[in-house]
């Protein structure tokens, strides 16, 4: 299988307490990887290494066989890794559609020379794109909501639409930090059968979660951490019974 | 008659200035508190040129405006780096230097004598002189930057600059440049604001340093808070109130010098009114002191 993400002894420090301690692992195409551990044991650390919003302190990231180790965020999207926060994040002034149509890839009209000299292209590119928005939010059961300003939609419908920002971008691997902690129920099922499609077409996914059951029923490969260091991995069904994650937990 | 076409002239210039503080301000959400800076800018360059070099005006123009956009890169690309507050004493500190350079640089610019005699605009043979027609260059100016400003916020690149405003971190998250966008778009309202510049400069056909001090820079800012920050619309109507109201001070029949005191006053009561009730200004859409809103909504769960 091919390994889509390689991460080689990460080491993050913050004021003397360890985030990531000598930390790898890999993530293959097309899998979906959980990442669990208690409070403060470094999982979104990661994703902010991974995704260039901290630095490491020493150690290399590699996508599709590429360093990307400190990298600027943006580039690391236009690469193709996307991330969603624990804290949602959006813009939530602007409505549903435009949040999506902010997370496409090289827009022309984003460019200064191109709103002036590339009218025609500009306006191509922004109906392409407005159908793939459109699209996407028909397929998530938010196309009602597209003309809402973000921060009125329902806490899980902003986790959803955080996802489908990541979708629009296009990314091929998807770094989903906490994506059904506090939704109801049928959110939750709508969530995971996003994630699952995902998988089907072939993208790969890297799931924070502290809801064990959810972790159990989506992720094919599971990687326990605690204080920065990798414990245990391997299927939700062996990590589960590690005593060494029993133990973790207990303390 | 001309005093009425003088306060309209006058309205156009600070539409300019405005209207192109408010893409930094009200769109982008960067507090800049040097525009009078780049306003000076754009007025010394084309005296000097006018008057040194005796080249054709909109030559001088085109060089304004680029002198003042590449200013604006130099001071943008490191002070951009820094958080809000950071931020805005950056620009403070760009503001003083300028007009330390236009009142100390004697030979250059005159120091604070300023620079007089600056020749009147001559556009392909044509010389404009009269109230009249000053009005009428100055409304196509300010027209020309109210439709590239507009055309700009209404871009996908001025979708950005809202998501910079509102969230820098999503912004990166989905691929964006932040520091770029921010850059860029600092050096297209340094450059629009020297437009203004050069308008008031061979209108006046006297600058002196005093006109682009840090008062002039809060003035510009007062118009875009009162008028609304984030609405183009709200900048017009800003500058018209802010340049007009006054002027009827004039024919309350107070002694000029407290008229001139009053004004200050009554710019300053109308900016705390404003914070306080009606903070996105008449008809903004970005309030601008109520960004502190929870963020960490309620789970539904």
């Amino acid at each position: 299988m091919d390994k889509i993400l390689k991460t080689q002894n990460l080491f993050k420090k913050f004021d003397g307490i360890s985030a990531l301690n000598n930390f790898s692992c890999f993530v293959e195409k097309n899998e979906i990887l959980g990442l669990i551990g208690p409070n403060g044991a470094g999982k979104t650390t990661f994703f902010n290494v991974v995704t260039g919003f901290l630095p490491s302190d020493s150690g290399d990231v590699y996508f599709h066989g590429k360093q990307i180790s400190n990298k600027s965020p943006y580039r690391i999207v236009a690469d193709g890794i996307s991330r969603t926060f624990q804290d949602l994040r959006l813009i939530r002034q602007l409505n549903v559609l435009d949040n999506v149509l902010l997370s496409f890839q090289n827009q022309a009209g984003e460019k200064l020379s191109g709103v002036f000299f590339q009218k025609n292209k500009i306006i191509q590119t922004e109906l392409q794109n407005r159908k793939k928005a459109e699209s996407l939010l028909e397929y998530t059961d938010l196309s009602e909501l597209a003309n809402e300003p973000a921060g009125n939609l329902s806490y899980g419908q902003q986790k959803l639409l955080s996802i489908v920002c990541c979708l629009a971008a296009d990314a091929k691997l998807l770094l989903l930090d906490e994506p059904v902690a506090g939704i109801n129920p049928s959110m939750r099922e709508k969530i995971l059968s996003v994630i699952e499609d995902q998988k089907k077409e072939g993208k790969s996914i890297v799931i924070i979660e502290h809801d064990m059951d959810f972790i159990m029923e989506i992720c094919d490969r599971v990687i326990f951490m605690d204080t920065g260091e990798k414990i245990s991995e391997g299927t939700p069904g062996e990590v589960r019974n590690d005593p060494k994650v029993i133990e973790a937990y207990l303390e | 008659m001309e005093y009425i076409l003088h306060i309209l002239i006058l309205i156009c210039i600070y539409t300019i200035l405005s209207v192109s503080l408010n893409l930094l301000v009200g769109y982008t959400g960067i507090l800049s508190i040097a525009h009078a800076a780049f306003y000076g800018v754009g007025a010394y360059v084309a005296a000097l040129m006018a008057l040194r070099l005796e080249t054709p005006f909109l030559l001088n123009l085109g060089l304004a405006i680029v002198c003042a956009a590449i200013i604006g890169a130099i001071v943008g690309v490191p002070s951009l780096r820094l958080k809000d507050d950071y931020f805005v004493i950056a620009t403070f500190a760009f503001q003083i230097i300028i007009f330390s350079i236009l009142n100390n640089l004697v030979d250059f610019t005159g120091g604070p004598l300023g620079l007089p005699g600056i020749p009147q605009p001559e556009i392909f043979g044509f010389v404009i002189s009269t109230h009249l027609e000053f009005l009428i260059l100055a409304g196509l100016l300010a027209i020309f930057t109210y439709w590239f400003s507009s055309r700009i916020v209404k871009s996908p690149f001025g979708r950005v600059l809202k998501a910079v405003r509102e969230d820098e971190v999503f912004s990166q998250a989905v691929g964006k440049n932040v520091a770029s966008f921010k850059v860029q778009v600092f050096m297209v309202g340094a450059g629009l604001a020297a437009i203004a510049g050069v308008i008031y400069a061979t209108y006046i056909t006297y600058i002196d340093p005093t006109s682009f001090t840090v008062m002039e820079s809060i003035f510009i800012i007062s118009i875009v808070i009162i008028g609304g920050a984030g609405n183009l619309k709200g900048s017009v109507v800003g500058a018209v109130v802010l340049v007009a109201l006054p002027e009827l001070l004039r024919f309350v029949g107070l002694p000029n010098a407290i008229a001139a005191n009053v004004r200050q006053i009554l710019y300053g009561a109308l900016l705390v009114i404003f914070m306080l009730w009606r903070p996105q200004g008449f008809i903004g859409e970005f309030a601008f002191n109520t960004n502190t809103e929870d963020k960490s909504k309620k789970p539904d769960g």
